[in-house]
């Protein structure tokens, strides 16, 4: 496990939810805190918590109690550009990852800060994300509509927008999950070279096997708690 | 009758709601936002555009304050959806009552005619009917320099980087807050920019007409509707960006749209069975557009 600071950290978490009268705790009161620069593994069976936990990560929903600290400073109380920059979210679903009307040049210029803060002309940021897409074999597609892509190219391209994105927290929601052999390759490359970029990354997945090239430590959860908390190479895999 | 008068009409009249059909289709397709509003922006901007023009305001104030009453409109229903969380078309439905009475409020009257005032129209004048022309070839182009200037100022817009923030809030709003886009705000800003549009074409009616009057918002949601239907049938989207592509479907929609309504009414169509027959239209083009090649519904028929 890398000795650095924590970038994130959980405490006391509680996240409900409320269906037809009854109240379903998905993270019960948890505490978690993840060093910057590791890749944290987080599994568990399915309703165990883990969606809950990268959604409240990433603020895309409140929790009852408890409170997420990036980098020290309450969620709560960021605004949402800050919490851009800090964190980036890449769901199970390849729809939810990129705009489908947009092309994929479109995306990709939505996502690139950088390009932006340096003004490079449209020729060159063509001539940069096409440089990015061609090893991924999606350099022909770059003025296509996110929407024409499969299903595993959508994939690509959201792994590759969160490479792109300022944030030091990746959250990847079982981003494997509906993919082929030959994509998830692609994938996992990426995500090992956002790892080499010094990225924090926090992984959901059923798929210890695919994962164990670039993890730290693995967390799993049942019923909203954390029910085992090891390093990677002691875990039960 | 001269044939062409129709075509004349067609064409004067379709590029006039060519404005409440890209506001209506921007908001539709881009903001991924069902906006009834439109219906009460478009005689709200005609009635504050109205009364201002009547009480001696000169005509660029006064068209930029009836776009103003109309972005208001927008943002309002915007406001409503992102603050209350009110369903799209609910919200809607609530500003196009609001709109109804304000527009009533504004103008005294259901009713106020401007035959004698100046309007953007009078610069063209003598362009019509030039050469013995049988079209209004001054009135065309200055309309056709119009929504050609804001489609062009549109699809450069969206292809912007702030315009592809607004349309990420719109089509992928989840995603887009994920990048650090203020989803609310983009919002509020896409209906208020849609509907202040919608506003410069109640004002463009007004001018063309000589009259404002409350209730010629009335089919304009049903028109926008049928108009970007049709268009998105004839434009070939494979051709255009999205954004150009739902710019273009609107115009072309608008005017075709309305050439066939003024052909239809001058073979003899009841103005009673307009609404009638615009449904029908809508619904076949929808029926052929949802099948592969249009071709069951044509087995249908059989």
């Amino acid at each position: 496990m890398k000795n650095g600071h924590d970038i994130v950290e959980v405490r006391d978490l509680l996240v409900t939810f409320s269906r037809w009268g009854q109240t379903v705790r998905a993270i019960d009161g948890m505490c978690l805190k993840i060093p910057a620069g590791q890749a944290l593994i987080v599994t568990g069976h399915n309703g165990s918590g883990k969606t809950t936990l990268l959604r409240a990560l990433s603020c895309l929903l409140t929790p009852e109690q408890g409170e997420v600290f990036i980098e020290g400073k309450p969620a709560g109380k960021l605004r949402p550009a800050d919490i851009a920059n800090a964190v980036f979210h890449v769901h199970q679903d390849p729809l939810i990852g990129s705009v489908p009307t947009m092309t994929v040049f479109e995306n990709l210029v939505l996502a690139d800060d950088e390009a932006h803060a340096r003004r490079l002309s449209k020729k060159a940021l063509a001539a940069r994300h096409r440089s990015l897409l061609l090893p991924l074999g999606l350099a022909e597609r770059l003025q296509q509509q996110a929407k024409t892509l499969s299903g595993g190219q959508r994939q690509i391209l959201a792994i590759l927008i969160a490479s792109l994105r300022p944030a030091k927290v990746i959250l990847l929601d079982e981003p494997l999950a509906a993919l082929d052999a030959a994509n998830a390759g692609i994938c996992l490359k990426l995500i090992g070279e956002l790892k080499n970029l010094g990225k924090t990354i926090v992984y959901v997945t059923h798929d210890l096997n695919r994962v164990g090239s670039f993890a730290d430590r693995i967390v799993t959860l049942q019923d909203g708690h954390i029910v085992g908390d090891n390093a990677a190479n002691k875990s039960q895999r | 009758m001269n044939s062409f008068i129709p075509l004349d009409v067609g064409l004067v009249t379709g590029l006039i709601y060519a404005w409440p059909v890209i506001a209506f289709a921007v908001a539709f397709r881009v903001l991924a936002f069902p906006d009834i509003t439109i219906e009460g922006s478009f005689p709200l901007g005609a009635a504050t555009y109205g009364i201002l023009v009547k009480n001696g305001v000169a005509v660029p104030i006064a068209v930029c304050l009836g776009v103003a009453a109309g972005a208001l409109a927008g943002c309002l229903t915007a406001y409503f959806h992102v603050r209350f969380k009110l369903n799209k078309l609910l919200a809607g439905i609530i500003v196009v009552a609001i709109t109804y009475t304000m527009s009533l409020r504004i103008m005294g009257a259901s009713n106020i005619g401007l035959l004698t005032q100046p309007s953007l129209f009078d610069f063209v004048q003598p362009l019509n009917h030039l050469m013995n022309s049988r079209f209004h070839v001054g009135t065309i182009m200055l309309l056709g320099v119009l929504v050609g200037a804001v489609g062009v100022a549109a699809a450069a817009s969206l292809s912007s980087r702030p315009g592809l923030r607004l349309r990420a809030a719109g089509a992928n709003p989840e995603y887009a807050r994920l990048l650090g886009v203020y989803v609310p705000t983009n919002v509020i800003t896409g209906l208020a920019v849609t509907n202040g549009l919608a506003a410069m074409g109640g004002i463009l009616a007004t001018m063309n007409q000589g009259f404002a009057d409350v209730g010629m918002g009335q089919g304009v949601l049903i028109l926008a509707l049928a108009a970007m239907t049709i268009g998105e049938k004839l434009v070939p989207e494979k051709w255009f960006s999205y954004q150009s592509y739902v710019l273009l479907a609107a115009v072309t929609g608008a005017v075709v749209y309305e050439v066939l309504v003024t052909y239809a009414l001058s073979l003899g169509l009841a103005a009673t069975d307009l609404k009638l027959a615009t449904a029908v239209l809508v619904l076949l083009v929808i029926a052929l557009r949802g099948t592969k090649n249009g071709q069951l519904f044509l087995e249908d028929l059989k």
